[in-house]
C-alpha cells in the first residue's frame, strides 16, 4: 500500500477517533437530546475502512454503532454530525433524527430507522437502481452481528445474490449486541459461514486493522462495481466500551476480554506501523491529533451555538406537499 | 365510450406509465407472467427483465427494494400479492418509507407505490381482508382504493406519480367489473372524493367494493321515497373530508360502509370526523356498516359476511 494511503487512513481514523472521544467526554451534555450517545470507539477500523475513497454517489448504509466514523469518512462535515445531536436545524436532516440516523442525501448516506438490519433490503434497492440505470454505483450496508439475525438480513442479500447487485454487506461483529453476547443469541461462531446459504463470497478480516479492512473492502467494492454481485464481509472486534455512554460497563463484556482487545486497538496500531515505517513523525502525529481536538471542538461549539428549528419548521416535511390532514 | 374492465384499467394504467417514465420499475411475486391476477400483464414483454423483477417470496425484501431503488434515482411500483401478507413488511411501510422524508429533513422522499390486490376473494381468512385502517394512523402515507375502472386507471396513475408512499389497494371482486374509461390520458387527483350519486335525503360513504353495493341500495331506497347521496372518498388517507362534510350538511344523515369489520375500522375515523365538523347538522347518529367482527370466512360463508345492500337499506332506515 503506498505511503499516500496509508497516510490518508489514518486521518480519516484519527479525526473518527478524536470525535468517538469527544462524544464520550461529553456524554452527558450530548444525552439531553441525542438519548445515550453511543460509541464505536475501537471500531472505527471497519467504517473508515469501507468508507474511505467512495465516490460522492455512491451509498452507505450505516449502523448505529459507527454511523459518525462512517459519515466522516464518506465526507460529512463533523459540523453537521454535531448539529444533529443536539437537534440543532443546521444539520443536513435539520435535526429531525438522532445522529445515529443521519441522512445526507448529496453524499449517498443513507440514515437507517430504529429497526436494525432493515438497512439491508433498502441496501438491495439502492443497488438494484444504480444496476438497473447501469451506473457504476455501490451500496456499502453495515449491521452489527446482533442486527445479522434478524429477517432482512436474510430476505436482502438473499435477493441482492440472487440479482447479482452492487453492495457489500459489512456486519460488525463486536461480540455484543446491546447488553447480550452473541453466544446468547447466535449458535454460529462466524456471521461470515451464512454467505453459504445465498451463493456469495463470505470473508472475515480483523475488524482492528484498517488497511486490511481497507483491501478488503476494495476487493468487494470491485466485484461489485464490475458485476459480479454482492460480498458478505464479517469484520471482527470487540465493543470495547458499554452499549451507551449513558450505560453502566457490568453490563458489557468482561473487562479482561476489553483489556486483551485493547491491546489491539486499531489506532494505537495504525500509529505504530507509521512510526515504525518512518511514514510519519511522533511529531507529526502530535500536530496532527491536535489539529483535529480543535476541529472537534469547533464543531461541537457550532453545535451548541447553533438554533433550534423554529416552532412551524418542526410540523414540516410529512408529506411532499405542505397540506392540511386533519 | 369504451367499457372495459377494471383490471383492464389498472393494466393500462401501468403500461401507459412504464412507456411515460423509464425510472418506473415493477417488482414482486409471479409478476412476469402476469401477476396472480393478471394485472400486469404484458409488461416484461414491453420493458424487460430490467424494468420488471420476479422477486423471491420475500415481502420484506420487495418492500424494502422499493424503498431503496426510490431513493437512488428509480420510480419503484411494489406488488404485495394478497394485501393480507402486508402485515410481513410493515416494518418497512411504517417504519422506513413513511418517515424518511420527515427523518431526513425534506431531503429524502420515497415516491413508492405499493399495488396490493385486497379485500374478499373466497379464500377466506389469509386472502381477504381489508386492511386500509391498519395504515390510517401513519402519518406520511398515502392510502388510496378506487371502486371504478374509470378511478383505478386515473388514481393508479396518480399514485405512480406521486412523491409519497401510496398503499394502492385493488378489491379484488372489482377486477372483473365493467366500466367506461376514455381512450385519452387522464389522471385523477389523489384526495378528491367523488359523488356517485347526487341525492338529498341521506349521505352513504362508502369504499370501494360497497360502492356498487350503495348504489343498488340507493336504487331500493328511492321506491321508498328516500333520495341517497353516494360519496366515494376514492382516496382514504389524506381523506377529503370537506367533499363529505359537504352532503352531510345538505343530507343531515349519514351511513358509512365498508367491506372490513365495523369495529375499528376506516368508518370509525369518518364517522369521528363528521361528529366533530358537522354535528349540529346531524339529525340522527352516524351508523357504520361493515363486515362482523371475525376473520374472513372462506366460501361459502363469505356470502353471509360481507355487508350488501340489504345492510345498508336496514341502516338507512334506522336514520328516519
Amino acid at each position: 500500500m503506498r505511503k499516500e494511503l496509508k497516510v490518508s487512513l489514518f486521518k480519516s481514523l484519527l479525526l473518527s477517533r478524536v470525535f468517538e472521544e469527544k462524544k464520550i467526554e461529553l456524554a452527558k451534555e450530548i444525552a439531553a437530546t441525542d438519548i445515550g450517545p453511543t460509541s464505536c470507539y475501537g471500531q472505527e477500523a471497519i467504517p473508515v475502512g469501507f468508507c474511505f475513497g467512495l465516490n460522492k454517489d455512491d451509498y452507505i448504509l450505516h449502523s448505529i454503532r459507527s454511523a459518525w466514523a462512517a459519515n466522516i469518512t464518506k465526507g460529512l462535515p463533523i459540523k453537521s454530525i454535531a448539529a444533529e445531536m443536539y437537534g440543532k436545524s443546521s444539520g443536513f436532516s435539520k435535526g429531525r433524527e438522532l445522529s445515529s440516523h443521519i441522512n445526507c442525501i448529496e453524499l449517498g448516506i443513507i440514515g437507517g430507522t430504529g429497526i436494525l438490519a432493515n438497512n439491508i433490503t433498502v441496501a438491495a434497492g439502492v443497488a438494484l437502481a444504480a444496476k438497473c440505470r447501469r451506473t457504476k454505483q455501490v451500496a456499502v450496508c453495515f449491521v452489527g452481528d446482533g442486527a445479522s439475525n434478524r429477517e432482512e438480513f436474510f430476505t436482502g442479500i438473499n435477493f441482492a445474490a440472487l440479482k447479482k447487485l452492487p453492495a457489500i454487506f459489512v456486519v460488525e461483529n463486536n461480540q455484543i449486541a446491546e447488553f447480550t453476547p452473541y453466544k446468547k443469541f447466535m449458535p454460529i461462531e462466524d456471521i461470515a459461514d451464512r454467505a453459504v446459504a445465498f451463493g456469495i463470497p463470505g470473508k472475515i478480516v480483523d475488524g482492528n486493522d484498517v488497511m486490511a479492512v481497507y483491501e478488503i473492502a476494495q476487493e468487494a467494492i470491485l466485484r461489485a462495481r464490475e458485476g459480479e454481485g454482492p460480498t458478505l464481509v464479517e469484520c471482527k472486534t470487540l465493543r470495547v466500551r458499554p452499549m451507551s455512554e449513558m450505560g453502566s460497563p457490568e453490563r458489557g463484556l468482561p473487562q479482561k476480554l476489553i483489556e486483551e482487545w485493547k491491546k489491539k486497538d486499531p489506532v494505537i496500531r495504525m500509529k505504530a506501523h507509521l512510526l515504525k515505517n518512518g511514514i510519519l513523525t511522533d511529531k507529526e502525529l502530535i500536530g496532527m491529533e491536535e489539529k483535529y481536538r480543535k476541529e472537534v471542538d469547533d464543531a461541537f461549539q457550532f453545535a451548541r451555538e447553533s438554533d433550534y428549528a423554529p416552532p412551524e419548521d418542526v410540523f414540516r416535511d410529512v408529506y411532499a406537499e405542505r397540506m392540511a390532514v386533519e | 365510450m369504451r367499457k372495459i374492465t377494471f383490471l383492464a384499467a389498472l393494466n393500462e394504467a401501468l403500461h401507459e406509465e412504464m412507456k411515460r417514465d423509464d425510472r418506473i420499475i415493477i417488482l414482486g411475486e409471479d409478476i412476469s407472467p402476469g401477476g396472480i391476477f393478471g394485472v400486469t400483464k404484458g409488461l416484461l414483454d414491453k420493458f424487460g427483465e430490467d424494468r420488471v423483477i420476479d422477486t423471491p417470496i420475500a415481502e420484506t425484501a420487495i418492500v424494502g427494494a422499493a424503498i431503496g431503488a426510490s431513493i437512488n434515482g428509480l420510480r419503484p411500483i411494489a406488488e404485495i400479492m394478497h394485501s393480507d401478507f402486508i402485515f410481513v413488511c410493515m416494518d418497512g411501510i411504517c417504519n422506513f418509507a413513511a418517515k424518511q422524508r420527515f427523518a431526513s429533513g425534506g431531503t429524502i422522499g420515497i415516491p413508492i407505490t405499493i399495488r396490493t390486490p385486497s379485500g374478499a376473494s373466497g379464500y377466506g381468512l389469509h386472502h381477504g381482508q381489508s386492511l386500509e385502517a391498519c395504515f390510517q394512523n401513519i402519518p406520511g402515507l398515502k392510502v388510496v382504493m378506487p371502486s371504478t375502472p374509470y378511478d383505478a386507471k386515473g388514481l393508479l396513475k396518480s399514485s405512480i406519480r406521486d412523491e409519497d408512499p401510496v398503499i394502492f389497494f385493488e378489491n379484488k371482486y372489482s377486477y372483473k367489473i365493467l366500466g367506461e374509461v376514455p381512450e385519452e390520458e387522464y389522471t385523477i387527483p389523489l384526495s378528491q372524493a367523488d359523488v356517485k350519486r347526487r341525492g338529498k335525503d341521506v349521505t352513504i360513504v362508502a369504499l370501494g367494493n360497497m360502492v356498487r353495493q350503495a348504489l343498488a341500495a340507493a336504487v331500493d331506497l328511492e321506491n321508498e321515497g328516500i333520495d341517497s347521496e353516494v360519496i366515494d372518498p376514492r382516496t382514504i388517507l389524506p381523506l377529503d373530508q370537506e367533499t363529505i362534510i359537504n352532503s352531510v350538511i345538505k343530507t343531515h344523515r349519514v351511513v358509512i360502509v365498508h367491506e372490513a369489520p365495523k369495529t375499528g375500522g376506516a368508518g370509525g375515523e369518518i364517522a369521528a370526523v363528521i361528529a366533530e365538523k358537522a354535528f349540529h347538522e346531524l339529525k340522527a347518529p352516524v351508523i357504520r356498516v361493515g363486515a362482523p367482527f371475525m376473520p374472513v370466512p372462506r366460501r361459502p360463508y363469505e356470502e353471509i359476511y360481507l355487508p350488501n345492500k340489504e345492510n345498508i337499506i336496514n341502516a338507512v332506515k334506522k336514520l328516519f
